[in-house]
């Protein structure tokens, strides 16, 4: 009846899907909190633990130089855990401000 | 030789590289070249020691392409300044590149015209990077005059060498300025086009969509990394996914596909479609920032239109190699970008490993179209994995041996998102009320990709760094 090309149908075919899928999800988060949760991604995705971060994971995410990203490492190897993030303090040159930068990627389980 | 683009492309490549790493002079060069073309005219009817000549020709010529494009004129922008330097200069000329968003402001290349420093003005050329605080009104084509700092890069600058990063932009030197002077607005032209559409795409997209998922659709839509957080990235960088935030190939095709469905259906004839579609195509290529995959991707995608055009049949590799000549004729210093090398290594894998194991394995003769699919895809994944596995051990220091699992369910959750970051574009400009659905989808992908990622990520020895 369309009078419509396999490529013409696919297109449409994928639009109409999608559409379909998210009145559904739209429907879903409405009513179910679980898959409000489960769409709500953390900002703080891919936040690395203090307590098993390695010197290198430290250096690559590029939040502190090489010196301070062993001390880092140093302290946490001799106080053999940390219990959280303000104790990073007792490296010298980190800040308040700093442990609030280090957050944004970092958390002590 | 039915494909000579296959050899002389290596060729030239391996010209630049000699260059770069031997201290043999321009003119050197160049006179070894003029005298291998002038051999390669006396051999014109012998054969064999004519591809001969024509060979050291196109090697020569690589090399002097390199050493003409590292040789700066007399009065570069760079030469007034110095590694420390605090004096105030005065630089104008004109946005070469799209502002870029930065922490402290925005990021644009310049390509100058004239520096003043106290009462001493003088003519310049050259492009100049431009840290700025961000304002409006600043386009690619506007005339600025900028008052700040101008001073060379130091080689180890965030960990990386800047200098070399921005002398394969062709810049060498840095400007911070404090404050600037719009002289003469944009006007028209593509590129200031170009950006407006990307603009309004980023407003679209960002409307409809939450945060990290945002991010990531506009990384995959339109190359815009801003959005995509460093830990999303070092996830993506331990699983082998990190291409899928970069534009490439697939995100032309789906351009180029959208292009010509969209004028196929107004009745546009075969011939018009082609060329409307090569304008779209060369839009596309600058909103996305021009970047070594798009312009690979696009100077294929128009090998492949053009042939379309004339009717003729169109090969792979040789699309491939004219759109490595291309890139390297205009800027030799991309063969040493490390997006230049994933991207030809990833394509050139697949083009040549790819069919091979799909003989090997008797992939086509297999009835089972699921199992078809995903033999396809492991072998798609594999081959890009064994071109660029390399590359990834020396740049990133890192090993991933659950790339080949992890791309076979990130590159179709990628395929999806792009898919509806497209569009999203086409329903928010034509049937508005029906682009927040589209967003969910994009939404709840972005969502599974993300904690794809994580859960790959935590798998004991699904990646290892490398020492060094």
């Amino acid at each position: 009846m369309f009078n419509l090309t396999g490529d013409e149908r696919r297109a449409i075919l994928f639009l109409a899907a999608v559409i379909c899928i998210g009145i559904g999800i739209s429907f879903l988060a409405k009513r179910s909190a679980g898959v409000r949760e489960y769409l709500d991604i953390d900002s703080g995705f891919g936040k690395l633990d203090l307590n098993r971060v390695s010197r290198d994971e430290l250096l690559r995410l590029g939040i502190a130089g090489a010196k301070t990203c062993e001390k880092i490492i140093s302290l946490r190897d001799t106080k053999g855990r940390l219990a959280n993030l303000e104790e990073l303090k007792e490296v010298r040159g980190i800040s308040d401000k700093r442990i609030e930068k280090l957050r944004e990627f970092l958390y002590v389980e | 030789m039915k494909r000579p683009l296959i050899f002389l492309a290596p060729v030239f490549s391996s010209g630049i590289a000699i260059a770069e790493y031997t201290d043999i002079p321009f003119g050197a060069f160049y006179i070894a070249g003029v005298l291998s073309i002038a051999a390669a005219i006396i051999f014109f009817g012998m054969p064999k020691s004519f591809s001969a000549c024509l060979s050291l020709a196109v090697l020569l010529l690589g090399a002097a392409n390199l050493k003409n494009f590292s040789t700066l004129s007399g009065n570069n922008i760079s030469r007034f300044a110095y590694y420390r330097n605090d004096a105030v200069y005065i630089v104008s000329g004109i946005i070469k590149s799209r502002p870029e968003r930065t922490k402290t402001g925005s990021r644009f290349l310049l390509e100058s015209k004239s520096v003043r420093r106290r009462s001493m003005r003088s003519d310049c050329r050259g492009l100049v990077m431009v840290n700025l605080p961000y304002r409006d009104g600043l386009e690619p084509g506007a005339e600025v005059a900028l008052t700040g700092r101008l001073y060379r890069p130091s080689s180890a600058f965030a960990g990386f060498n800047y200098r070399d990063y921005l002398a394969r932009k062709g810049a060498y030197c840095l400007m911070s300025a404090k404050t600037s002077r719009l002289l003469k607005p944009g006007g028209f032209c593509l590129s200031g086009f170009a950006f407006r559409i990307k603009e309004k795409i980023e407003q679209v997209v960002r409307a409809h969509l939450s945060e990290p998922a945002s991010g990531i659709m506009l990384a995959m839509v339109l190359g815009e990394r801003g959005g995509v957080s460093a830990l999303i990235s070092d996830t993506m960088i331990k699983t082998g996914t990190v291409h899928i935030l970069v534009v490439s190939g697939f995100n032309v095709g789906i351009v180029a596909f959208i292009s010509v469905l969209f004028l196929k259906i107004l009745r546009i004839g075969r011939r018009v479609r082609y060329v409307i579609t090569i304008f779209i195509l060369v839009i596309y290529c600058l909103m996305t920032g021009s970047s070594n995959p798009v312009v690979r991707a696009t100077v294929m995608g128009i090998f492949f239109l053009c042939a379309l055009f004339l009717e003729r049949e169109a090969d792979i590799c040789n699309a491939l190699c004219l759109a490595l000549l291309y890139i390297l004729l205009i800027n030799p210093r991309q063969l040493f970008d490390i997006g230049f090398q994933l991207s030809f290594a990833s394509v050139f894998a697949i083009v040549s490993i790819h069919p091979r194991l799909c003989l090997f394995l008797r992939i086509a003769s297999l009835k089972n179209k699921i199992a078809k699919y995903i033999l396809q895809s492991i072998s798609v994944s594999l081959s890009a994995w064994v071109g660029t596995v390399g590359f990834i051990a020396y740049y990133f220091r890192i090993f991933s041996p659950a790339t080949v699992a992890a791309n076979l369910f990130a590159v179709p959750l990628a395929a999806l998102i792009t898919l509806c970051g497209f569009s999203l574009v086409l329903t928010a400009s034509l049937f508005p009320g029906l682009s927040p659905y589209v967003a969910s989808v994009g939404e709840l992908a972005a969502a599974v990709l993300l904690k794809f990622n994580g859960l790959m990520a935590r798998i004991p020895g699904a990646y290892f760094y490398l020492p060094g």
